[in-house]
């Protein structure tokens, strides 16, 4: 029994687009190698991660390969066509909605019994398809060898074998397609067993004679209706209630049948289907031992509940220590330069003038974004990535998943929480692989708390300077137990509907410098185009307010603050400044004070509440930016809201019991 | 406490109860569509045999090994799974 599933009416509409203006897309599962394949042929534009589900965002690119051009698309990973996460449902929404001219059905051939189950569904869309059987050579390490000839029988697909992480056969990948692309010959689903496929028939006939112009076959929507799928669920409406009622009816043949919901029935009928494939174009021989034995070894220690934690800190301490030995061996030579700069442009231009302060501005705005982007964000990114493209993520969200649910989240939200004592900026652009709207405000949030960089400047030059590194250490410590108390505040306000974490651990890989570096760059440059200006535009508007003499008024509308804490009111200004620029608040808090030893001012009390405030108040402009962007206006301004009254409380509370904390730490 | 197990063979148990480096095969999944989905949709079955590569005894989360993957559960997820263990 053979199905021929191509829909007329797209095929039509599509034939036109096909030769003109073929449009590609690149469709997986997570962890595919799609992005690989993309950045091979496009040049690097979408970020690659040894982590599931890290194209959130699908990537389009125009593109000549052997002379002939197409538009190719990178579309998140998805394990089968019913859309749970937010980035499955975008994949599904232009799978329906946008002129496909060719699906590329890229598979991870070390799971390729997995794959196979979305292959299934996707071969229910109709549309011209070829398999793309990437890690080929993964494959035959791990004692799995693949006749693609036989898959490409069974599935009367073309099926190209590929080692996308070296760039081997995409060449002959691409040629494939373009040649299906000149002759397509039609797709078939295949069968399932006799009476599931009896009722899928029964209600595909059913669908036709009811709706019978549809963007998608109808046999898929049998299969997803009958699998209870919300998203094609509303294929039937405005007036659905009759077809409904028919879809009722047919579940409950099955679930009487077999015992089972319908959507456990169809799931079963096609791992069983995959499996069968599998087992016909496989042979699984004994995997070289060693190699075998190298990755459960290392797992058995990375994931041990003892070792699994001491090897994280390990990592963790020697990755920040690192970085800040690097940064500060670079932030220094650069901010000499700019000092020398600075006095140079003093020099030159008269003294009080205009131009003189905007001189000033840009150029503090300009060394501003140097001092924190070349020595502190660029090696973060770098050791960032390298940790990523490892594989070593995965683990340290599987480690820290007991913790991440205390604070209402899962582990997998652990990566934007790490980020987060970088810069918050990608931290919170890091929120997106998280599934659902909650646990991105909730990460967030979270984020945005953890001290940055930027923060930790202020608390080693002030706590860490004048009451020595235990306090340091301590505001550290406060933080996350402020963030998890905070964490699960929010966890109560918005109760979770996730049942919790299914995350596959891929393999290790070994990482490329190509890749690291490229994607160093890539997420780089969001910072370079979105936060840099935002910087220089703030270091603008600081030094107006020398010239215009705002800090004053500025000093008197805070007071009432300052007042709270118990800080000197003089500092009012320095509140500001940090907002536009984190750092900044220590270097203004010098200049306010007019003098470099802050301990002659301020008591050790005022010095551990004003460090403790800076750290929580507010996030930088550029945070509040890309918050607004991530999570929306409205969640922006409450999560602010929520850090400042956080930070309130904190410095008034610190405020009275300092005298007795300083003794202690 | 594992000779009781056994024993007692026909009984099913939740993943999350079960020790690291256990095998068995996967019985029933008792939750509603959206768990049911986000299991199948990485290869989790009824009837697929399982080997318990970290167990969840302490309430963190369990790793198992199917289909030549390791796919990490959380705790809640894992109580959901009834595994039915083979006889050692």
């Amino acid at each position: 029994m053979k199905h021929d599933t191509m829909n007329r009416n797209t095929l039509e509409t599509q034939s036109a687009l096909i030769l003109e203006h073929p449009r590609i897309i690149l469709l997986g599962q997570p962890n595919s190698g799609k992005s690989t394949i993309f950045n091979k042929v496009a040049g690097y534009r979408s970020i690659t991660t040894n982590f599931p589900g890290v194209t959130v965002e699908y990537t389009s690119s125009h593109v000549a390969i052997g002379g002939r051009t197409c538009d190719l698309i990178d579309l998140p990973g998805i394990y089968s066509l019913t859309a749970i996460e937010r980035a499955a449902r975008e994949t599904l929404h232009y799978l329906i909605e946008e002129p496909v001219s060719l699906i590329i059905n890229v598979i991870d051939a070390t799971h390729l019994d997995r794959s196979l189950e979305l292959t299934l569904q996707l071969l229910e869309l109709g549309k011209p398809m070829l398999l793309c059987l990437n890690m080929i050579d993964e494959a035959e390490r791990k004692g799995i060898r693949i006749d693609a000839g036989v898959l490409s029988s069974l599935l009367k697909l073309p099926v190209i074998t590929t080692n996308a992480a070296q760039g081997l056969r995409i060449d002959a990948l691409f040629d494939a397609a373009f040649d299906l692309l000149h002759a397509p010959h039609p797709v078939h689903s295949l069968p399932m067993s006799r009476h599931v496929e009896q009722v899928v028939e029964a209600l595909d006939g059913v669908l036709k004679r009811c709706l019978p112009l549809q963007r998608i076959s109808s046999r898929l929507l049998a299969i997803k209706l009958l699998e209870s799928d919300p998203f094609f669920a509303l294929q039937l409406e405005p007036d659905g209630t009759h077809l409904r009622t028919e879809v009722r009816h047919y579940q409950s043949i099955l679930e009487e049948a077999h015992g089972q919901p319908a959507d456990s029935v169809i799931s079963a009928e096609r791992h069983a289907l995959s499996l069968h494939l599998f087992e016909q174009c496989t042979v699984v021989h004994h995997p070289r031992r060693s190699w075998h034995q190298w990755r459960s070894r290392v797992d058995q220690l990375v994931m041990h509940p003892v070792w699994g934690y001491v090897i994280m800190a390990t990592v963790l301490v020697l990755f920040f220590n690192l970085i800040f030995k690097l940064g500060a061996l670079l932030e220094q030579p650069i901010l000499t330069l700019f000092t020398r700069s600075e006095e140079a442009l003093t020099a030159a231009l008269p003294t009080g003038s205009f131009y003189a302060y905007i001189a000033k501005g840009l150029l503090q705005g300009i060394a501003g974004g140097i001092a924190v982007v070349l020595p502190y964000l660029i090696p973060f990114l770098i050791g960032m990535a390298l940790i990523e493209d490892v594989g070593y993520l995965p683990r340290i969200a599987f480690l820290m998943d007991n913790f991440m649910h205390r604070i209402g989240l899962h582990g997998t939200a652990v990566l934007p929480g790490i980020l987060g004592y970088g810069c918050s900026v990608p931290a919170i652009m890091a929120t997106r692989i998280l599934p659902s709207p909650r646990d991105r405000f909730i990460a967030a949030v979270a984020a945005v708390l953890v001290p940055c960089s930027a923060r930790m400047t202020i608390i080693f030059g002030l706590v860490g300077y004048y009451l020595g590194g235990t306090a340091a250490l301590f505001i550290y410590l406060l933080n996350i137990v402020v963030v998890a108390l905070v964490g699960t505040l929010l966890a109560h306000l918005m109760p979770d509907d996730t049942p919790g974490m299914v995350l596959v651990i891929p393999s290790y890989k070994v990482p490329s410098l190509k890749t690291i570096l490229a994607k160093t760059w890539l997420r780089s440059r969001d910072f370079v185009l979105f936060a840099w200006p935002l910087l220089i535009a703030g270091s603008l508007v600081l030094s107006l307010s020398e010239v215009y003499h705002w800090n004053r008024a500025i000093n008197s509308a805070l007071a009432p603050l300052l007042y709270v804490l118990g800080l000197p009111p003089a500092i009012g200004m320095t509140l500001i400044f940090g907002v536009l620029r984190k750092e900044l608040s220590m270097i203004m808090l010098i200049q306010a004070l007019g003098t470099t030893q802050v301990n002659t001012v301020m008591s050790p009390e005022q010095i551990l509440v004003f460090t403790i405030f800076v750290v929580f108040y507010f996030p930088c402009l550029a945070t509040f930016g890309i918050l607004t962007r991530e999570v929306g206006w409205k969640e922006a301004l409450a999560a602010s809201l929520l850090t400042f009254s956080i930070a309130v409380v904190l410095g008034v509370v610190v405020r009275f019991i300092a005298p007795w904390l300083l003794q202690v730490i | 406490m594992l000779s009781s197990r056994k024993k007692a063979a026909a009984a099913s148990l939740f993943l999350s109860d079960l020790h690291t480096g256990s095998h068995g095969r996967i019985a029933a999944i008792r939750g509603g569509w959206s768990l049911r989905q986000r299991l199948n949709q990485v290869g989790i079955h009824p009837g697929d045999s399982i080997r318990v590569v970290r167990g969840g005894q302490l309430g963190g989360p369990v790793l198992i090994h199917i289909h030549s993957t390791d796919v990490a559960l959380g705790n809640r997820m894992a109580a959901a799974i009834l595994v039915d263990l083979d006889e050692a």
